[in-house]
């Protein structure tokens, strides 16, 4: 379903709010099958502030993995494309040279050409990312290719972005260049053009077709991850922090102590978030009053 | 534009569950929902952990070609059966200092039944609605 501005989708607030201003708070927890709650009402609330102390000290880590995470799902991104490039071009040579106008001496031609093809997807497999190789997997200090079974690059480097939840980072040699024979297909199919061979261009063509197909599914892959990272860190950013903090526990305190106690916590929150949100300040209130 | 939409409109609470969480913060999953004093405006304050809160805005009040399209787990998610069931805020990120810029999510808007007081937020694909939009003046909005 499709919701736009029109006054039809538009009325799920509305009615919300015309439903509840005639409604009795009795009746509201009825419909809704739940108690209505509220922060305020929860005699615990002064006691979340530790943990949530906690929770936003994680959060700076958090946004740090976030931003490594983007920067190699980035760096992986531009592989692709240029993986994406490559195979298409390798596809209408291979396509061209199928066809009643090809002969020894144009498949010869476009031989050449897909031979430094194949040397350029060789080095995309090797690309150097900090400092090790961006496809490694689980052995980032070496090279993945060409393959040494007794290291085969596997893993996709997980990144912890909010307690309990990991992206991948990396879509493994393994699984871009190994398995489906991304560097061989084109081998295959520079030596079956060299032969003249059109059985074994046919045969090759379909491997670098599949090969093909493998990128554009880890495109969208890594498009999707860049996506939900993306979106984790706008709602760090959004966060609103502190907005109720120390209702509660702040009369039990000497007021000293709760000023000192306020600048510590301040600090401490302002080094772990890195500046990528605010802490509660006169901006806020001003922007709502 | 229409600048009636939220005027008179009362307050209301509204106890909201997100059973996937958020984006980046899957562990917050209960919510309390409420008007903010300027229309249009609403708060997501976090149960789990109270000093946490998100400033949500009404993306049709700025945005008037905004859509969003609802997958059919998503609307079965929020027990919805149809789009008039389904509110849209999105997240709203205010600048540090007062001379910065408003920005909102139209890429990760958040749905709600309030009805049902059910909450998810889906990743619109449409690449024109961006993740950090400016947001025009509210007064432009409000008046």
């Amino acid at each position: 379903m499709r919701i736009t501005n029109s006054v039809l989708t538009r009325t799920a607030l509305s009615t919300i709010r015309d439903g509840l201003s005639g409604l009795d708070r009795a009746q509201r927890q009825l419909a809704s099958g739940s108690r209505l709650e509220r922060p305020s009402d929860d005699p615990a609330a002064a006691a979340d502030v530790l943990v949530a102390d906690r929770r936003l000290a994680a959060l700076g880590q958090y946004q740090r993995n976030i931003s490594a995470a983007k920067s190699r799902l980035a760096a992986q991104e531009s592989v692709l494309n240029q993986l994406d490039g490559i195979l298409s071009r390798a596809r209408e040579l291979a396509t061209a040279q199928m066809g009643d106008t090809a002969n020894a001496t144009t498949r010869l031609i476009a031989a050449e050409e897909v031979d430094r093809l194949a040397e350029a997807v060789a080095q995309l497999a090797n690309t150097r990312f900090n400092s090790g190789y961006l496809f490694g997997g689980q052995h980032a200090d070496l090279p993945p290719y060409p393959l040494d079974a007794d290291r085969v690059p596997q893993g996709e480097l997980p990144i912890e972005i909010a307690e309990g939840q990991q992206v991948n980072t990396v879509i493994p040699a393994d699984r871009l260049f190994l398995a489906p024979g991304t560097v061989d297909s084109l081998q295959r199919l520079a030596s079956g053009l060299r032969a003249n061979d059109e059985a074994a261009i046919a045969d090759a063509a379909r491997d670098v077709n599949s090969a093909f197909n493998t990128v554009q599914l880890a495109l969208g892959e890594t498009g999707a991850r860049v996506q939900q990272l993306e979106l984790a860190h706008s709602n760090a950013e959004a966060l609103v922090l502190g907005l109720k903090e120390h209702r509660a526990d702040l009369s039990e305190i000497d007021l000293e102590d709760a000023v000192t106690q306020l600048l510590a916590r301040q600090n401490a929150l302002q080094a772990a978030m890195m500046a990528t949100t605010r802490l509660f300040n006169t901006t806020l209130t001003d922007y709502l009053r | 534009m229409t600048s009636t939409q939220h005027q008179g409109a009362a307050a209301f609470v509204v106890n909201v569950d997100f059973e996937q969480g958020l984006f980046g913060f899957p562990e917050c999953r209960r919510f309390v929902l409420s008007t903010a004093p300027r229309p249009g405006f609403y708060w997501l304050q976090s149960l789990e952990y109270p000093t946490l809160a998100f400033l949500l805005a009404d993306p049709f009040l700025y945005f008037e070609d905004y859509a969003v399209d609802v997958n059919p787990a998503d609307s079965a998610a929020l027990a919805a059966t149809d789009a008039s069931q389904i509110a849209v805020l999105v997240t709203v990120t205010l600048p540090a200092d007062a001379s910065g810029v408003r920005t909102v999510n139209l890429q990760g808007p958040l749905l709600f039944n309030l009805t049902r007081g059910l909450g998810r937020q889906i990743i619109v694909s449409n690449p024109a609605f961006r993740v950090r939009e400016p947001l025009p003046e509210p007064s432009a909005a409000a008046a």
